[in-house]
C-alpha cells in the first residue's frame, strides 16, 4: 500500500506542480478584469465619475468624452449584485467621486450572472476583484473554472503566440465595437433572443436586484453623489411587441426611483431620435460615433448640473 | 456521472483512503463504506431518483429470496413474473413513455430518466432469472446485495455485471493487492486517453456535422460518420476502462466490456467484442429463450430470434425509430453468415500474427463500413434525419471537398486520425491482454514509465474536454 | 445408451455445426473454451442433438450445464 501511494504521488506531483504553475501563469495574463481591478486598487482617488453596469455601459459610454475623470467599470453580463459589490468595495477610496452612471437595460432587474449559463464569468470577480460571490470552488481557480483545453489555449496564445485579447482603454472603455457605421442591416441578437438566452422567464429576482441598486443610490446620497440612470438606446428592430414587459418594468422602476431619491437623474435614450442606424454596431450596442454621441449627452447633463 | 472532474477525483481519493485505512478490517465495513459512498454519489448527480434505486434494490432482494424459498415451481414462476413486471414496468415507464406518448393526445412533459436505470434494471432482471433457473443462490445479505446494485463505478453506464461474478467478490474481505491496484491505475489512464483525447476530438468534428448535416456535402458526412463511430467507441470503452480500473483500486474485478471490436471479420465476432456485457445479457436472457422456443423453425427460428434480439438492443439504446432501425440492421447483417456459414478457421484471437493477410483485412474493412452505416441511425435525432444524411452521403457531393466544421481544420482532423491509428495499433499489439495498457510483459521499467508519461502528455496537450459527458450516461 | 456411443454422435454434430475438421473431445471442456461455440451455435447444436437422439431438452436443464460431460449425462438420462 505504501509503495502504491508513494508511486501515485510520484506521478501526481509533477502534475500538481504543473497545475500550480499554470494557475499562476493564467492569473497574470492581462484581461479586462485584472486591468480594471488594478486601476480601482491603485488610483481610486482620481475617479470623479464611475460607470457601472453591463455591456450597455461597456461599449456605449466612452470616458474620453466626459469632462470629469471617468472610469468605466462595466463588463458584459455584469448584474446589479456585482455592481453593488464593486461599489461597496471601492467607493471609500474614491474620495473625489461625484457621479455614478448606470445604464439600466431590460434585463437589469431580472438577470443575475451567478444563476445564469454564463456563471463561469463569476470567477473574474472572485479572482481579480477579490470579491466573495459564491461558495463554488471552481470560481476561485482558473484551472477549475474552464476546461483545461481552453486554459491551455489561453496559455499558448499569450505566452507562445504573444496574442492578447484586451481591448479596453486606460479608462475602462471597450473598443471592440469602436468602429464606423455598418453598411447593410444590423446584426446581433434581438431582445427576444436575449430574454431566452438569459433565461428571463420570471420576475422573481426583481425585488432583490432593485434593492441592490437602491443600496448603491442610498450610499451615494450619504456622500452627496449623483446617480445617473439611463435606459440605453437600441435600434428600432431590437424590441418587438412581445418582449417589452421587462423593458417597461425597468423604465417604470427607474422613473419611480428618480421620484424616491433626490440624488437620482434618469434619462430614457430609447426615445431619443438623435440615434440613427449609423450610430449602432449591432441592434443594441453603439459604435464609435454612437458611443461618442451618448457620452457627450451624459456629459452635457453633468455639466449642466455643475 | 462524470468521472472526469476534480470533484470526482477528490471523492475517489477520500473513499479509497477510507476503504484501505479506516474500513479495512472486515468485509462488512468495506461494504458499508462502498454503499454509503455510492448512494451519496448517486444522490449528488440524481437525488430525485435515489428513492427509486433504493426501492428497486429492496424489492429485488426480497423477491429473490422468495423465489428461492418456494418449493412449488409454479409459485416461483409467478413471483419471477411479478418481479420482471415491476422491473420492466419501471424501465419502460421512464425510458419509453415519451416514445409511445409522442404524437398522441397525451400532452405530457418529457420524463426525466433516472441515472443508470437501463444498467441496474438489467442486472436485477438477470439476478432474478438466475435464481429461478437455480444457477445461483439468492443473496442473503442485504448489504452485499445493495452494494451489487448501487456500486458506484458501474451504476451509471455499466458494465452490466452478472451476480454470479460480482456477489462472491463483495461477500469476502478484500485485501490490498498492489499489482491489481497499479493495473487499475493503468486502465484508468488508458480510459482517460481514449475518452479525453480520441473520443472528444472525434466529437469536435462529428457532433457539429450530425447536428447540422444539411449544411455539409457528402464527403464531410462520410468523414463525420467515421469519426462518430470512433467517438462512440472511445467514449464508451473509455468509460468502461475507467470504471473497471477504479474498481480494481478497491480489489473488485468487473467484466471486460470491449475487446478490439474493429478487428472482427464477421458481425458475430463484432458483437462478441462490442459492449460485451450487454451482448451477453441479451444472448442469455432474450436470444436463448426465444431461439429455444422457436427452434423448430430451424434456421428461420434462429434468424427471427437474432433480429428480435437486436431490435431489442436498438430499443435499449434509445426510444426513437432510428434506434430500432439501428438494431434491425445489425440483426439483418447476421443473415448471410447464418445462411452461408463458412468453415471455422482459427480466429484472430488464436492465431495472433503480426501481419494481416489481405482477405482478412478486406473483411475487417467491409465490416467496419457496415457498422459505420448503422451509426448514422445511431447518431441522428430521427429517422428522417438519418435518411437525409444517407441521401447526401450517396449523392454526388461525396466527391466534393470536405467542409470543415467550426473550430476544426484539416490539420486538427489529421491529428485526430493519428490518434485513432495509435489506438488501433495499441489494440492490435495488446490484443491478447485484458486491457491496452497492461504492460507487465515489458521488462524495462523505464520504457513502461515513458509510455505512461507519453500518454499523460498526450492528454495534457491534445485532450479536449469540450464534450465531457459520457454518451452512454443517457441510457 | 452407452456413454461412448453418445459421445461419438454428439462429436459428429458438434464438428458439423462448428465447421471443424478436427475436434478433440474432453469432458471437462466448457462451451466458452470451444472455439466457435457461442449462443447461436449452441442453439443449433441443441436442436441437432434433440433430432439425433429423439429427445427434448428443457431450458432450465440447459442453463445448468457445466461442461461436455454434463451434456452427455443429460442426453443419457433422456434417451
Amino acid at each position: 500500500m505504501k509503495l502504491f501511494i508513494k508511486k501515485t504521488i510520484l506521478y501526481l506531483l509533477p502534475l500538481l506542480v504543473l497545475a500550480v504553475v499554470s494557475e499562476y501563469l493564467l492569473r497574470i495574463i492581462p484581461n479586462d478584469y485584472n486591468k480594471k481591478a488594478a486601476v480601482l486598487n491603485r488610483t481610486p482617488e482620481k475617479i470623479q465619475a464611475l460607470i457601472l453596469g453591463s455591456s450597455y455601459g461597456l461599449y456605449n459610454l466612452n470616458p474620453d468624452y466626459l469632462t470629469l475623470y471617468t472610469f468605466n467599470g462595466c463588463e458584459p453580463l455584469q448584474s446589479l449584485d456585482l455592481d453593488k459589490k464593486i461599489f461597496d468595495k471601492y467607493q471609500e477610496g474614491m474620495t473625489k467621486l461625484e457621479y455614478v452612471i448606470m445604464p439600466i437595460s431590460f434585463a437589469s432587474f431580472f438577470f443575475r450572472l451567478e444563476s445564469s449559463k454564463e456563471n463561469h464569468l463569476i470567477k473574474n470577480y472572485c479572482l481579480y476583484y477579490n470579491l466573495y460571490v459564491t461558495n463554488n470552488p471552481s470560481n476561485y481557480f482558473e484551472l477549475l473554472n474552464q476546461p483545461f483545453s481552453t486554459n491551455r489555449k489561453r496559455l499558448v496564445d499569450y505566452y507562445i503566440n504573444h496574442t492578447q485579447d484586451v481591448k479596453i482603454t486606460d479608462r475602462g472603455f471597450d473598443t471592440t465595437y469602436n468602429t464606423s457605421h455598418t453598411n447593410g442591416p444590423l446584426g446581433g441578437p434581438t431582445a427576444n433572443f436575449a430574454i431566452k438566452r438569459l433565461n428571463i422567464t420570471d420576475f422573481s429576482k426583481y425585488m432583490e436586484l432593485r434593492q441592490y441598486l437602491e443600496s448603491i443610490i442610498g450610499k451615494c446620497k450619504e456622500r452627496n453623489i449623483t446617480v445617473i440612470l439611463l435606459t440605453p438606446p437600441a435600434y428600432e428592430t431590437f424590441y418587438s411587441v412581445a418582449d417589452t414587459a421587462a423593458l417597461n418594468t425597468s423604465i417604470r422602476t427607474c422613473q419611480s426611483i428618480q421620484q424616491n431619491f433626490s440624488n437620482v437623474k434618469y434619462f430614457n435614450f430609447l426615445e431619443d431620435t438623435d440615434f440613427t442606424k449609423d450610430d449602432f454596431f449591432d441592434l443594441s450596442h453603439l459604435n464609435k460615433a454612437g458611443a461618442k454621441k451618448l457620452s457627450e449627452k451624459i456629459n452635457a447633463a453633468i455639466e449642466k448640473k455643475r | 456521472m462524470n468521472f472526469i472532474s476534480p470533484g470526482f477525483a477528490l471523492f475517489l481519493s477520500i473513499v479509497f483512503l477510507l476503504y484501505w485505512f479506516v474500513f479495512k478490517n472486515t468485509a462488512r465495513l468495506q461494504n458499508i463504506l462502498l454503499l454509503v459512498a455510492s448512494l451519496v454519489l448517486y444522490a449528488f448527480f440524481n437525488w430525485r431518483f435515489l428513492g427509486l434505486l433504493v426501492f428497486s434494490t429492496l424489492l429485488n432482494f426480497y423477491i429473490g429470496k422468495l423465489i428461492e424459498n418456494k418449493k412449488d415451481r409454479k409459485a416461483g414462476k409467478w413471483l419471477l413474473a411479478g418481479g420482471l413486471l415491476v422491473n420492466l414496468g419501471v424501465l419502460l415507464y421512464f425510458k419509453y413513455f415519451n416514445f409511445f406518448s409522442s404524437g398522441s393526445i397525451l400532452q405530457v412533459e418529457n420524463i426525466l430518466i433516472p441515472l443508470g436505470i437501463s444498467f441496474y434494471t438489467f442486472q436485477l432482471i438477470g439476478y432474478l432469472i438466475d435464481i429461478y433457473n437455480e444457477e445461483i443462490k439468492s443473496c442473503k445479505d442485504l448489504l452485499v446485495f445493495s452494494c451489487y446494485v448501487v456500486y458506484f463505478p458501474k451504476i451509471a453506464s455499466g458494465p452490466i455485471e452478472p451476480a454470479k461474478k460480482f456477489l462472491p467478490q463483495i461477500g469476502v474481505k478484500r485485501s490490498f493487492d498492489y499489482a491489481l491496484a497499479t493495473d487499475g491505475m493503468r486502465q484508468i489512464l488508458w480510459g482517460l486517453f481514449t475518452k479525453i483525447v480520441v473520443a472528444n476530438n472525434c466529437a469536435s468534428f462529428a457532433q457539429p456535422v450530425f447536428e447540422n448535416h444539411e449544411q455539409y456535402p457528402g464527403s464531410t458526412l462520410l468523414l463525420a460518420s467515421f469519426f462518430y463511430l470512433f467517438q462512440v467507441y472511445c467514449d464508451f470503452s473509455g468509460y468502461s476502462n475507467i470504471a473497471i480500473g477504479i474498481s480494481k483500486l478497491f480489489g473488485i474485478q468487473l467484466s471486460r466490456n470491449f475487446n478490439a471490436p474493429f478487428f472482427s471479420t464477421t458481425i458475430r465476432e463484432y458483437w462478441q467484442k462490442w459492449h460485451i456485457t450487454l451482448t451477453s445479457w441479451m444472448m442469455k436472457y432474450v436470444f436463448t429463450p426465444l431461439s429455444f422456443s422457436l427452434r423448430y423453425l430451424k434456421k428461420a427460428g434462429i434468424l427471427l430470434s437474432i433480429i428480435i434480439t437486436f431490435v431489442t438492443v436498438g430499443l435499449w439504446h434509445g426510444t426513437k425509430w432510428n434506434f430500432i432501425v439501428f438494431g434491425l440492421l445489425h440483426g439483418v447483417y447476421f443473415i448471410p453468415q447464418m445462411l452461408f456459414p463458412k468453415k471455422n478457421n482459427e480466429r484472430l484471437s488464436h492465431r495472433h500474427t503480426f501481419f494481416l493477410n489481405l482477405a482478412r483485412f478486406s473483411k475487417m474493412f467491409g465490416l467496419f463500413f457496415l457498422v459505420m452505416f448503422t451509426c448514422i441511425f445511431f447518431g441522428s435525432r430521427s429517422l428522417t434525419e438519418a435518411f437525409g444524411f444517407i441521401n447526401t452521403v450517396f449523392s454526388g457531393s461525396v466527391f466534393s471537398s470536405v467542409v470543415w466544421p467550426p473550430f476544426t481544420s484539416a490539420f486538427k482532423t489529421f491529428i485526430t486520425a493519428l490518434f485513432i491509428v495509435t489506438l488501433l495499433a495499441t489494440e492490435w499489439i495488446q490484443h491478447p491482454r485484458s486491457h491496452e495498457l497492461q504492460l507487465d510483459h515489458i521488462k524495462s521499467p523505464y520504457l513502461r514509465r515513458s509510455i505512461y508519461i507519453a500518454i499523460i502528455l498526450a492528454i495534457l496537450l491534445f485532450g479536449s474536454v469540450m464534450h465531457i459527458n459520457f454518451l452512454y450516461s443517457r441510457f | 445408451m452407452e456413454k461412448n456411443a453418445v459421445i461419438k454422435k454428439a462429436e459428429i454434430i458438434i464438428r458439423q455445426v462448428l465447421k471443424k475438421e478436427k475436434f478433440e473431445w474432453k469432458g471437462e471442456l466448457t462451451a466458452e473454451e470451444v472455439n466457435g461455440w457461442d449462443s447461436l451455435s449452441h442453439m443449433i447444436i441443441i436442436t441437432e442433438l434433440e433430432n439425433e437422439f429423439k429427445i427434448k431438452f428443457r431450458l432450465k436443464e440447459l442453463n445448468k450445464l457445466g461442461n461436455l460431460d454434463s451434456l452427455i449425462t443429460l442426453i443419457q438420462s433422456k434417451v
